[in-house]
């Protein structure tokens, strides 16, 4: 068994006792006329009470209203302790049976949370207790049980200051109007709250006010007849009483402590339903708008806003796109959305609810988690986005790079070679005929070879270089720079190779961005860095050139971000005007 | 037979080559041209009875030339050439109204009069 359920144990157990305590009292009392009717009265609503407000105290979210229902229900019990004949013990039942009044206001007032929210309700709490602690004791000094014909046999008054009944008898009377007046206002705020109550709160609120309505209004009647007719009030709702008084009096309490819990269960059975409702929408990720509409219809507030923080504009964006104005109408409260610590978003609803914090705190977190939820998939999305975008620019480049290789092979080598055949074709023609021209026609055909020849290794190497193939980075990056028109100062770190898809990337970054130094930078000298470390390898090529450069017009750098990026890279071009250009890369290695 | 020749292609190298293996073979070369204006244009002026037309003139194509050139009367023989194969262009070279088709590589005044008919 927990801790908490032990605690709960040993109240309900104390319960248990001060009922057999009552019992016992009421059996052995003298002045205690229906005891029966008393005990019955006294131990029903009592136990139902005090076993009612445990229950609820051992679910977090009706702990405090628990914990009234219980001291409504103890107090209750307490007044069997009117039956004794021992003078302390039994001015302490008349004294404590008035007090389950004041927790009844107060549980009325409070349901379901426990907490009270506002001034008004606050004033009518604070009368109810007051008309029944002061309210009961004033008389009680001054009210001789010995000499009253409304408590025959009683014992005498330990408390008693000074004998004058008829003092007493006004003070009671005092008590009852304020009373009265006390369960008016009680019952014109519990209509004002049931009609400010959306829809949504209403389900659990109903069985409660309507019981406690007609309950307070039973007492107020009572009352005013006591004032007016003719037996004394106060202690005239103890076991003095003739019985059906006294039972008309009672027997609606129980039915308040059955209203109570079917309240309470049908708030938290509504409230499990709306959350996992709302759970269960919230997966189908429909969008904001859905989720927006979902919330309403759980919280049963439709004027409901549910809004993301925007951390660039600095407020809460509505599902709308508007932003989110706070503290406008008092009418309504922002509740944040948190997730991880962070405020993530914000509901705008209906003051009213904000008495039912439980309700609050569990949409909020499925609020949060489905917000957040929403974020991801948009970020897995714009991921996806781009990385198909790069995807189709990677091929794309593919495919020019092909059509340009095919055109220079065509343009370049193929002439060339075409020349060399009719070349020879020429000199075998005027070979036959011992021409001089001959030697000259060899000698042009193999100067056309020639560069025929050096212009496929500029073509291979512009595919891929043999030289980065057998020898690495370092040694094609050297061969780089050195035909290269502009200087270049090298820096090559040393080590094992890279795996060759980055040997690669390397290579031609440095490649490119060489090329356009020579072309386009009008820089008289360039630096080339490679470096390694952590697991990755950065390239710098940085040149004092006329800068400018813009890497989103230049399709071959950007073509290689592409490449540096499907390795898990990062290619990067700064080219402020006139300082100069650096391209720089950075690609992870798997070292 | 030494008809007057067109050569048009868009490498200078090629015209130069072949232009010398041709007169070498016996043909007249009467002019060059690089593209399809300069080749219309040549036409007209020089009225060349043959023109060794490329395929491939770079931004222009040899069949539009081909078609332009043989619409007229009077019309010269066009013949065709490419670094690429016949199989690679099928019904355009008859088409485009050229009397035939010769491979650069297989270039010669033996294989143009072989075109001819």
């Amino acid at each position: 068994m927990t801790r908490t359920t032990a605690r709960w144990t040993a109240v309900a157990l104390l319960a248990a006792a001060v009922g057999a305590v009552d019992i016992l009292l009421a059996v052995g009392s003298e002045h205690t006329i229906d005891r029966g009717g008393f005990l019955a009265a006294v131990l029903g609503v009592g136990w139902s009470f005090a076993a009612t407000g445990v229950y609820a105290a051992t679910k977090p979210e009706t702990r405090r209203i628990g914990r009234l229902m219980m001291f409504a229900g103890f107090a209750w019990l307490g007044t069997g302790l009117f039956s004794s004949d021992v003078p302390a013990v039994f001015i302490s039942g008349g004294l404590l049976g008035v007090l389950s009044y004041g927790f009844l206001a107060h549980m009325l007032i409070a349901f379901p949370d426990g907490r009270v929210h506002n001034g008004l309700d606050r004033g009518v709490v604070l009368a109810a207790y007051a008309s029944v602690t002061v309210g009961q004791l004033l008389p009680v000094l001054f009210f001789d049980t010995t000499a009253s014909a409304d408590c025959i046999g009683c014992p005498p008054n330990p408390l008693l200051v000074q004998a004058d009944n008829g003092l007493a008898e006004t003070l009671f009377a005092a008590q009852a109007a304020l009373g009265s007046l006390v369960i008016v206002v009680l019952v014109v705020a519990l209509v004002r709250r049931w009609r400010a109550t959306p829809a949504g709160g209403r389900v659990g609120l109903a069985p409660v006010l309507w019981a406690g309505v007609a309950l307070l209004g039973l007492q107020a009647v009572l009352l005013a007849a006591s004032v007016i007719g003719p037996e004394s009030p106060a202690i005239a709702t103890s076991a003095t009483q003739s019985s059906s008084v006294f039972f008309a009096s009672w027997v609606p309490f129980a039915p308040v402590t059955l209203a109570f819990g079917i309240g309470l269960l049908r708030g938290r059975v509504s409230r499990g339903q709306a959350v996992s409702d709302l759970i269960g929408r919230f997966s189908e990720q429909r969008g904001p708008e859905a989720m927006r509409v979902a919330l309403a219809r759980a919280l049963g507030d439709p004027s409901l806003a549910l809004g993301r923080w925007d951390p660039v504009a600095e407020c809460f964006i509505d599902t709308g796109g508007e932003v989110i104005c706070l503290g406008q109408d008092p009418a309504l409260q922002l509740t944040e959305v948190e997730h991880d610590g962070h405020v993530i978003g914000a509901i705008v609803h209906d003051a009213a609810l904000a008495g039912d914090d439980e309700l609050i705190r569990s949409v909020c977190s499925a609020a949060a988690l489905a917000l957040e939820n929403e974020r991801l998939t948009s970020e897995v999305r714009a991921n996806v986005a781009e990385l198909r975008a790069s995807r189709a620019r990677i091929v794309a480049a593919g495919y020019e790079q092909r059509k340009q290789l095919e055109r220079d092979l065509h343009d370049g080598a193929q002439q060339r070679l075409m020349a060399v055949g009719m070349s020879l074709q020429l000199a075998r023609m005027k070979a036959g005929a011992g021409s001089a021209e001959v030697p000259e026609l060899i000698d042009e055909a193999i100067a056309d070879l020639s560069a025929a020849t050096a212009e496929l290794r500029e073509l291979a190497r512009g595919i891929h270089p043999a030289v980065l193939t057998n020898l690495g980075l370092g040694a094609a990056v050297k061969a780089l720079v050195a035909r290269s028109p502009t200087p270049v100062k090298l820096g090559v770190a040393g080590g094992e190779r890279l795996p060759p898809a980055v040997e690669a990337a390397a290579y031609f970054v440095i490649a490119e961005a060489l090329t356009n130094v020579s072309r386009y930078a009008q820089a008289a000298r360039a630096e080339v860095h490679v470096v390694r470390s952590d697991g990755h390898v950065r390239i710098e090529v940085i040149d004092h050139g006329r800068g400018g450069a813009d890497a989103a017009r230049g399709s071959g750098l950007r073509g290689l971000a592409d490449r540096v990026a499907a390795l898990d890279g990062e290619l990067r071009v700064t080219s402020p005007v006139g300082v100069g250009t650096t391209v720089s890369a950075w690609i992870p290695c798997a070292s | 037979m030494t008809p007057t020749t067109l050569i048009v292609d868009d490498h200078e190298s090629f015209r130069a080559g072949a232009r010398r293996l041709l007169e070498a073979g016996g043909l007249e070369v009467i002019g060059e041209a690089a593209d399809a204006e300069a080749a219309i244009a040549a036409v007209d002026r020089l009225r060349p009875e043959l023109v060794l037309l490329d395929i491939d003139l770079g931004h222009d194509s040899g069949f539009d030339v081909a078609r332009r050139l043989t619409q007229g009367d009077d019309s010269p023989d066009v013949i065709l050439i490419s670094s690429h194969e016949y199989s690679d262009f099928g019904a355009e070279v008859a088409a485009c109204g050229a009397r035939g088709f010769v491979a650069k590589d297989a270039l010669s005044v033996a294989a143009v009069r072989r075109a001819l008919g």
